[in-house]
């Protein structure tokens, strides 16, 4: 304790250089918080802060070692400016990685039938498909037909029929799984294939 | 066809900058009682590594060593 209150950060890091590994603790320990407190002024997120606060003084730790370190100044200035240039290169990378780019792509990743407009062809097969079943639900009980207009054609929420019509949540769902299985039944009947591409 | 992200990260890095001049102006002093630290684990980490580092010439080129 003592040590850390009398030697000044030009001592302890030419003792730690020396080969006192303490003096790296007591550095540590006295700059932490203002060094901290920088990163995640920084990038707010505390696991991100620790990273950088870790990964700066891994640096440093390394510089000294290898006695590339020449005092110029505050070491907790010289550790900021670490910490500063480790910020400015996630923000960088973060940059990069938020960039969507067909370059490195051989084929054009949005020319694809999904993202396109559909074929008159197909836009003539949903219309068929759709009036035939606005037919078999005409052909529902009334009961019936109501739940799944109010559901499909409306998009009412089970409660919300269930109210509208005066009747429980499990009437109307009951009404809704006997509509659905006429509907099948009814296009089986009469041929009728619903299935869109 | 680009798609670009609305973040701007030029003015993330103005910011950082411009905090890096306050907090460099800011006395050691300031932060002594300051409870905005990493984690105790994070900190033994660092100073395990310092321990164990030790930086060794390998056919004139620097390379890291840590012993465990």
């Amino acid at each position: 304790m003592e040590k850390q209150l009398v030697l000044s950060d030009e001592q302890l890091v030419k003792d730690f250089v020396a080969g006192d590994s303490g003096s790296i603790d007591i550095l540590i320990e006295r700059h932490k918080a203002k060094i901290f407190s920088y990163i995640v002024m920084c990038v707010k997120q505390q696991e991100l802060a620790e990273d950088i606060f870790q990964e700066a003084f891994i640096r440093v730790i390394r510089t000294l070692k290898n006695g590339r370190y020449s005092d110029s100044g505050k070491f907790s200035s010289w550790v900021m400016r670490i910490a500063h240039n480790l910020i400015i290169d996630y923000y960088r990378k973060q940059k990069n990685q938020s960039v969507i780019s067909n370059d490195n792509y051989e084929y054009d990743l949005f020319n694809s039938t999904q993202f396109s407009d559909k074929s008159v062809e197909e836009q003539m097969v949903t219309d068929q498909v759709l009036s035939e079943v606005s037919m078999l639900v005409n052909l529902l009980p009334d009961n019936q037909r109501e739940v799944v207009v109010m559901r499909h054609y409306r998009d009412l929420s089970f409660k919300e029929i269930a109210e509208e019509t005066n009747v429980s949540i499990n009437t109307a769902l009951g009404r809704m799984r006997y509509a659905l299985m006429n509907l099948r039944r009814l296009a089986e009947e009469r041929n009728i294939s619903l299935t869109m591409s | 066809m680009n798609e670009n992200f609305t973040q701007d990260y030029s003015s993330l890095e103005e910011d950082a900058s411009y905090w890096l001049s306050v907090f460099d102006k800011l006395p050691d002093a300031v932060f002594s009682n300051s409870d905005k630290c990493p984690r105790t684990f994070i900190v033994n980490k660092i100073k395990a590594f310092a321990r164990a580092y030790k930086p060794i010439v390998v056919l004139g080129k620097e390379t890291d060593f840590i012993i465990n």
